[in-house]
């Protein structure tokens, strides 16, 4: 599945709200096991709030190798690039230490994943 | 008529007297304020702040403002360079628009403003030719600020200021809303219930996962910490009673206990724009995508 930031987004690519639009499209392709390849367009997002819960809170389900297999970021710019590694790096960290997505309210998704993971 | 006179310079220094000149507007029975500058010679971003945080105050509570001008002329062209006499004239939304045609950084925005970080960015980009590391941190710090704002403190609107120091080579940027302030945030949510002091709400804000919403969110403010820490610039939130100023490059953290309220919350951020603006250490942070 090929996402176009700009077009999916439009400029709006702040908040957590925002995020979740496509933290949710990513979810539907990966429950399908498909590719997801996202064009940032070279737009500098520069959001913690945005990339968090777009890409970071993937992390509660997803492994390291899942999401370097299934996900690909093309023109991205190298300050979101770092961002978003510090962000993975950081959420993973957590999770190894049990101090995120625990106690988030379950849902069916959550429940789904963790079988198939 | 209430006369408020203000002091020759209104700057963070000068906290306790902004803050106790806006508290003196906000009580006042008076129909009528006068804010006189005729003495003031400098105003940095957060004296802007206050001063217009003050006049908001003022109008909600249907007061009529009068202002006499600074007697200095440096300091007056300087507030004319920002609108801020475009905004004392009006005090309405639409006042101090079109900071993307001129040097004004003095903007009274509602919701989420989508343009704003863009719009400072490019005007301090085309004047100083920010490296790629601060433009983004620079981005990430006006945006997580005006989400925290829309997020926390339970208003749309806010202030936001921005200037340049070349001969220092600095942004500095302060961001205000009059909202219910960081403290009151924070005990909306039951894990934070217990907390009754407004420096240890400030503290707290600024940990990482800390936030009054869901316990998975809360990483915009450790990010601005982390930036500016590496930048060695500077931070400052003032929210209730409490104010803490952290001073990166001196490695100090000053805590202050204001002797009159501020309502809402302002955040202070001294950038350096030739010192590094990537803050993500390479050593600590892995390659995932």
């Amino acid at each position: 599945m090929k996402i176009n930031l700009q077009k999916t987004c439009k400029k709006q690519t702040i908040t957590r709200d925002d995020g979740k639009k496509i933290n949710e499209i990513i979810i539907d392709a990966w429950i399908k096991d498909d590719l997801v390849v996202i064009d940032f367009n070279n737009i500098l997002i520069a959001s913690v709030s945005f990339l968090d819960e777009a890409f970071g809170k993937l992390t509660f389900d997803y492994t390291k190798e899942y999401f370097r297999d299934r996900l690909s970021l093309k023109n991205i710019q190298e300050y979101d690039k770092r961002l978003l590694n510090d962000i993975l790096t950081s959420r993973y960290r957590q999770k190894e230490l049990g101090l995120n997505g625990l106690s988030r309210p379950k849902n069916k998704m959550s429940e789904n994943l963790k079988r198939r993971f | 008529m209430l006369n408020l006179i203000y002091p020759i310079r209104q700057s963070i220094a000068l906290s306790n007297t902004m803050f106790r000149l806006y508290n003196r507007a906000k009580r006042s029975q008076q129909k009528q304020v006068r804010f006189d500058l005729s003495k003031t010679k400098s105003i940095t971003p957060f004296g802007i702040i206050m001063l217009t945080s003050t006049i908001a105050e003022c109008t909600l509570g249907e007061k009529e403002c009068i202002l006499r001008r600074p007697q200095d002329k440096k300091c007056g062209d300087y507030l004319n360079d920002i609108g801020f006499y475009e905004f004392f004239a009006l005090s309405h939304p639409e006042c101090a628009e079109g900071i993307a045609t001129k040097t004004v950084q003095l903007k009274r925005a509602s919701g989420i403003d989508y343009q704003l970080a863009d719009q400072i960015i490019t005007v301090f980009d085309n004047s100083l030719n920010l490296s790629p590391g601060v433009k983004g941190s620079l981005g990430m710090s006006i945006r997580e600020t005006m989400t925290n704002v829309i997020s926390h403190s339970g208003v749309q609107d806010y202030y936001v200021c921005a200037w340049t120091y070349p001969a220092q080579k600095q942004i500095r940027l302060c961001i205000t809303d009059l909202g219910i302030g960081i403290l009151k945030s924070l005990k909306s949510s039951s894990k934070y219930k217990d907390l009754t002091d407004d420096y240890d709400a400030i503290i707290k804000a600024t940990e990482e996962g800390v936030s009054a919403r869901e316990e998975t969110d809360g990483y915009g403010l450790t990010h601005i910490k982390k930036f500016l820490s590496v930048n060695e610039g500077r931070l400052c939130i003032i929210s209730g009673k409490g104010k803490v100023f952290w001073k990166f490059d001196q490695g100090k953290t000053l805590k202050q206990y204001m002797a009159k309220p501020f309502r809402g919350t302002i955040v202070k951020l001294v950038i350096n724009i030739d010192k590094e603006g990537y803050y993500q250490l390479a050593s600590e942070v892995e390659d995932l995508i």
